[in-house]
């Protein structure tokens, strides 16, 4: 990136310094003080802005992990096992 | 399902279990099985391990079925006997690390979460901002780069240290919330948030780098 050199603002968040805040700004967990600094840098950072995207999309493909049906081969099999396995638990 | 209807769920099949209702428990082992198998296969070596860990913890879950007092939800609970029953399994596989010596180990100094050499260094008049735009992931309907990129983020949380492995699989794979993965594992919320952080930016980092190297080809 190359401009008109950035005033020096010790209360500012540079990038590399934000890229460290974003869980817990996404956990709701920030200092008031601390979220407005974090959205205030996003309103003029297109980079900090996608890398928050990119870190949003991790969490997407996660999930989706998790909601992605995984079949196992034996899965009746394993179900057979358990309702035998719970049949005992009941009888005892 | 509100926190109420979620409760009353919760009690029904409690209660069905106790009366010995096979078909309720069916339905449990059905729609909670695959999560089981994501969180056992964390900490034991191989699917077969954690198959057997599974079987184990509902065994575990239907013996301690008294102790379920509702202070959590059913599905925390059952998360809970299962990360226990893997952890006690895994130390046939491998010495068990107390949960306090793996939360020191795994929230100590680490790196930061991008790499340095990602910023302007400190003598330059854009210290600390972007040398370049980080790359958008592929959008919702690109569906065959997502399920490449999906099996790449497997990949990438099987590189992670147990406990940030276990972190990021309860709540952005499972979709728990912190605390409820704080009360699973016993870690504070700050060393939760810690290890989500580092786990996130670690896998984060692994699919850019899976998209670049695609793209090369």
């Amino acid at each position: 990136m190359t401009g008109p050199k950035p005033t020096p603002n010790p209360i500012e968040l540079v990038c590399r310094e934000l890229v460290e805040l974003v869980t817990e700004y996404l956990s709701a967990t920030l200092p008031a003080a601390d979220r407005v600094q974090f959205e205030k840098h996003l309103l003029t950072c297109p980079p900090c802005t996608a890398y928050l995207a990119q870190v949003q999309a991790t969490r997407t493909l996660a999930a989706e992990l998790g909601d992605a049906a995984t079949p196992v081969p034996s899965e009746a099999e394993v179900e057979r096992r358990l309702a035998s396995m719970f049949r005992r638990w009941h009888a005892k | 399902m509100n926190d109420l209807n979620a409760r009353r769920d919760d009690a029904a099949n409690v209660a069905a279990l106790r009366r010995g209702d096979e078909a309720a428990f069916t339905a449990l082992v059905r729609r909670h099985q695959p999560a089981f198998l994501r969180i056992a296969r964390v900490w034991v070596r191989d699917a077969a391990a954690a198959a057997e860990v599974v079987q184990d913890a509902w065994l575990a879950a239907l013996e301690g079925l008294d102790g379920f007092e509702q202070r959590s939800s059913l599905r925390t609970w059952l998360y809970g006997i299962v990360v226990n029953v893997a952890r006690a399994h895994g130390r046939a596989e491998r010495r068990m690390i107390p949960m306090s010596a793996l939360v020191v180990d795994e929230t100590g100094e680490a790196g930061p979460a991008v790499e340095a050499e990602r910023f302007h260094p400190d003598s330059h008049h854009w210290a600390g901002h972007w040398t370049d735009m980080p790359a958008p992931f592929p959008a919702p309907d690109r569906e065959l780069e997502r399920r490449e990129l999906r099996a790449a983020m497997g990949t990438a949380i099987a590189t992670l240290p147990v406990l940030q492995q276990q972190v990021i699989v309860l709540c952005d794979v499972e979709g728990l919330t912190g605390e409820e993965a704080c009360n699973i594992l016993g870690v504070a919320g700050t060393h939760q948030r810690v290890l989500l952080h580092r786990a996130r930016a670690r896998v984060r980092a692994l699919l850019e780098q899976h998209l670049a190297e695609a793209k090369q080809l």
